[in-house]
């Protein structure tokens, strides 16, 4: 992990360390492509067949409830209008009921097949939208737009058409927004101050507060005089989405949060304006997500 | 060179569909056909800039038709925005 350096103003001091999505806990929870629905080898002779296998991995993983409704939901989708988009690509949707969670589904065909394309061309990629009722709207354009964004790229398209790994092709779409957004994160935090006395505790009874305020759920370590509370244990690291050190000096193993991603404030920021930390967390967040198109390239981000 | 503001109720946005019959639609004109938002520049002619531009309800985009036809281009353009959204 590359430690970036303190970005700060006069009243605000906070650093944001770590890659979104990359490594740490966010990326297998939230990456968009379902990977229990990807078949990089397919073999299918039409658009039916092929259409049919995707629905069925995503029956099997859970994804959708009942492979005949979202069939017909896709179906009348393509009645609609062309889902060949020309490139030998096609972006079959279905905006179903029978959704549990949106997601991604993709095949790489063995042998192009027949399709409505604005090309006349075979389709030999097929990426499958499936979309909830409360992602029909804002969300899965969004999701489209950020796909759509990519696929103008030549060299994603070619990695696209070209990786064999499920993983890498997992990283390819880590810029692409999750449908259902969480909202509510999970807070990891440690709180140390020079003396250890009155601070580290006031700061933890602060942040916890103020998280829970917020929807999220938080654990926080103290590191202070009286030696180390509440220890953050494995599985609270790894679980976390995000943790925050609020210390005026270094903390002890901080090595244990690699590849997480990090947010570093002073301790008087956790003590004087707890919410509004927060708050610039879930926005930067929100930002991150949503600025797909320069992407998590740039681990750094100040507030 | 002639300009239109095109203002997206629906509340589906303006998403694959509507993208793909405005694609077909462009494609039948000379003229070029782009389209504006938030300062970005989409190609009407091309699927992958129309689908990428990211327009919601309550959105707004600009339409921008230069060349020879860029009158009934526009023309036709606004008509069948008007009709899918009717």
């Amino acid at each position: 992990m590359k430690l970036s350096l303190l970005c700060l103003s006069k009243s605000d001091l906070i650093v944001i360390e770590g890659q979104l999505g990359r490594e740490g806990g966010l990326l297998v929870e939230t990456c968009v492509l379902n990977l229990n629905a990807v078949d990089l080898k397919m073999q299918a002779d039409s658009k039916q067949e092929a259409l049919q296998k995707l629905y069925h991995l995503l029956y099997v993983d859970g994804a959708i409830t009942s492979i005949e409704k979202f069939a017909d939901d896709v179906q009348d989708r393509e009645k609609k209008g062309w889902t060949g988009i020309g490139n030998g690509i096609a972006i079959p949707h279905g905006k179903s009921a029978a959704v549990v969670r949106s997601c991604i589904a993709l095949a790489r065909m063995k042998k192009p097949i027949p399709w409505e394309t604005i090309d006349d061309q075979p389709v030999s990629l097929i990426i499958l939208f499936v979309v909830g009722e409360e992602d029909r709207n804002t969300s899965f354009i969004r999701t489209i737009a950020q796909v759509a964004r990519l696929l103008s790229q030549e060299n994603f398209r070619n990695s696209l058409l070209n990786c064999g790994n499920l993983r890498k092709l997992a990283r390819l779409f880590t810029q692409v927004t999750v449908f259902d957004k969480k909202t509510n994160l999970q807070f990891i935090a440690v709180t140390a101050c020079p003396t250890g006395v009155a601070h580290t505790y006031i700061a933890k009874e602060r942040l916890q507060q103020a998280a829970l305020a917020r929807g999220h759920s938080i654990k926080t370590e103290t590191q202070g005089g009286l030696g180390l509370d509440d220890e953050l244990t494995m599985e609270d690291i790894q679980t976390a989405d995000v943790v925050i050190i609020a210390a005026d000096i270094e903390i002890d193993r901080i090595d244990r949060f690699k590849n997480k991603l990090i947010v570093r404030v002073p301790i008087s920021i956790a003590i004087k304006s707890p919410k509004l930390l927060f708050e610039k967390i879930e926005k930067k967040l929100e930002e991150k997500y949503d600025k797909n198109a320069q992407l998590i390239s740039d681990d750094r981000i100040s507030i | 060179m002639r300009e239109a503001t095109v203002t997206v109720k629906s509340a589906e946005g303006f998403h694959a569909r509507p993208a793909m019959l405005f694609y077909r639609t462009a494609i039948q004109y000379g003229c070029e056909v782009y389209l504006l938002k938030n300062g970005n520049k989409y190609n009407g002619k091309s699927m992958l800039d129309l689908i990428s531009m990211y327009v919601i309800q309550g959105d707004s985009f600009r339409i921008i038709a230069e060349g020879s036809d860029e009158n009934e281009a526009i023309t036709a353009l606004l008509e069948q925005i008007r009709l899918d959204s009717d």
